[in-house]
């Protein structure tokens, strides 16, 4: 592990050298968008990694190129949780999610979007310096895109299913939200099973990750942090509400409950990582 | 005491008449919304203590399921249950319901269909399954399917007479159901260790769960009837007590629980009626204490 740590570390700082030594010459127009591309490239990186650091499940196997597993080295991700990919000769089918940089796609050309990893959970950049973090679909694309649509068609109908709940309130946005199947299962199992017990106001749903694509779900809701109707006092009813969330084990467990207070009021936020569980809903 | 031939029949004709109208009673309201399946829960984790299981309606609140200190073993009675999405969660047995549930997976409910909500695998890797039960078989034939239970033997081999039911089927696993031809045979099983048999009634349009479980220093095989009778729905819980819709403080319009108690009536006075004793289809408590629906 120390030597893996030690091998991206010096690969990321060749290539930052390399980067720097590259004949750039001044005033030229080339060589300007060359560096604005190169420092693009690495704010793209850098966003990637952090972003992956923060947002995905630390159950998940990141595939990278050797620059962007240095980036997640520095951003917190252990090197156990990382699939270095230096040749077309691997494939990115042991990783969970890929860091996908002109580096792999040069390796892998368009299996990688094509095959290997179709759905995009999320982007970063524009241009030449564009870094996409993918999901990787192990049984092939056909496979996943079929099991992401019946995905999908579930959450629409236990979403329907949530709206007719009445000790569930729901604002108009959110309803619309959840009858189109955009809300993380996670999320709409964990609801009923809350609302059985007291009643709840959902305040929004939200966290969709930037640029993703269709179809990828909302991974975090806000809550009302009180209820009269529940009959307790609101410091009682925040405790239950954030006791049972953090009382959850593995998926359902999720990876952030935060309170805060907005104009005056409690609000519970709860987020996933992703990525979503495909299949939890029968 | 012992029915005269010409009470027999009074009672099973009273009995069937209740049944009926318990079952077209019950039904009419429920299907014309939403309908109903059925769903029975197993506790088949060896070392994972006894717990409570809830399933909560993601549709209607008021319908929640609750099924008290499921055990190692106990396999309740089928339950009707509206049709819908649930999510499953379980408590440590005798918690109370002021704690956190933790959440386990969810069932989706199908018009008539069956389901085994079953707690598998280790203590530290508990996991609930979903099985779809079947309730018909082909023409003439039994339907039989293996959960292998047993912690002490991982992998267990069963036959029924010299046919090969299913080989080395691992611990926490379910083979698929395999059609057998009718008759009562002696079903082994066989792992590294240890060995048992039974006896076991198969009779043409009947499907079987057989459960291979742990016994203190043994092993030992449970037959579970999911469906005798290709048109038969599987029933138990109304006559059985175990588990059951749990209703409000108050009651609740559209409550199943009066027609599954006139359902109930009615099967044990036909019951009483033909003299003849018989196990409701999937009524089973093997091991632990009986449950009870105690909300």
């Amino acid at each position: 592990m120390v030597a893996l740590t030690a091998l991206l570390l010096l690969t990321a700082a060749g290539t930052a050298v390399a980067l720097m030594r590259h004949p750039i010459g001044r005033g030229s127009e080339v060589a300007k968008q060359r560096l604005a591309s190169v420092s693009g490239a690495g704010a793209a990186r850098s966003a990637a990694a952090e972003w992956v650091a923060r947002q995905v499940s630390r159950s998940s196997i990141i595939g990278c190129d050797t620059v962007v597993c240095a980036d997640l080295l520095k951003a917190g991700v252990p090197s156990s949780d990382l699939l270095v990919l230096r040749s077309s000769a691997q494939d990115p089918l042991g990783a969970d999610v890929v860091v996908a940089t002109s580096v792999l796609q040069s390796l892998f050309g368009t299996r990688l979007r094509s095959e290997y990893a179709p759905v995009v959970l999320a982007t970063f950049g524009h241009g030449s310096a564009t870094v996409d973090v993918r999901l990787v679909a192990v049984d092939g694309a056909a496979a996943y895109k079929l099991a992401l649509r019946k995905d999908l068609a579930a959450r629409q109908a236990v979403g329907a299913q949530l709206i007719g709940n009445k000790r569930i309130a729901l604002p108009a946005a959110a309803e619309a939200q959840l009858a189109a199947g955009n809300v993380d299962p996670r999320l709409l199992i964990t609801l009923p099973a809350l609302a059985e017990r007291h009643p709840i106001q959902v305040l929004g749903f939200f966290d969709r990750a930037p640029r993703a694509s269709s179809g990828v779900p909302l991974a975090g809701v806000e809550l009302s942090g009180a209820d009269p109707q529940a009959g307790l006092s609101p410091r009682a009813y925040l405790r239950w509400l954030t006791s049972f969330l953090r009382s959850q084990r593995s998926v359902y467990r999720a990876a952030s409950v935060s309170t805060a207070t907005r104009h005056g009021r409690p609000v519970v936020s709860i987020r996933f990582t992703w990525p979503t569980p495909i299949g939890l809903l029968h | 005491m012992h029915p005269t031939p010409r009470f027999a029949r009074f009672y099973r004709l009273i009995g069937l008449t209740v049944l009926a109208i318990g079952l077209f009673g019950g039904a009419a309201p429920a299907s014309a919304s939403t309908g109903s399946g059925w769903l029975r829960l197993a506790h088949l984790s060896p070392n994972t203590p006894a717990v409570d299981v809830y399933l909560y309606s993601f549709h209607n609140p008021k319908a929640l399921v609750v099924v008290h200190h499921v055990a190692y073993g106990t396999i309740s009675g089928y339950q009707k249950v509206p049709t819908g999405e649930y999510t499953v969660a379980m408590r440590k047995a005798g918690a109370a319901a002021s704690t956190p549930p933790v959440i386990s997976t969810t069932v989706d409910i199908q018009s008539g269909a069956a389901y085994t909500v079953a707690g598998m695998g280790p203590a530290n890797g508990l996991r609930l399954q979903v099985l779809r039960d079947r309730l018909v078989t082909p023409k003439g034939k039994a339907l039989v399917r293996i959960i292998q239970a047993s912690l002490t033997q991982h992998m267990v081999t069963l036959r029924a007479g010299r046919s090969l039911l299913a080989r080395n089927v691992p611990f926490a696993s379910v083979t698929s159901y395999k059609v057998v031809k009718p008759g009562t045979w002696v079903v082994s099983a066989r792992g590294r260790t240890e060995h048992t048999s039974s006896e076991i009634a198969l009779t043409a349009g009947s499907i079987h769960t057989i459960v291979v479980l742990d016994n203190p220093g043994d092993i030992k095989l449970d037959d579970l009837v999911d469906a005798a009778g290709s048109k038969v729905a599987p029933s138990g819980a109304p006559a059985t007590g175990y588990g059951g819709m749990a209703p409000r403080p108050g009651g609740q319009p559209g409550s199943d629980l009066p027609w599954l108690a006139l359902v109930g009536a009615g099967l044990l006075l036909s019951v009483a009626g033909v003299r003849k004793a018989t196990r409701p289809a999937g009524a089973h408590a093997t091991g632990g204490r009986r449950p009870t629906a105690i909300r």
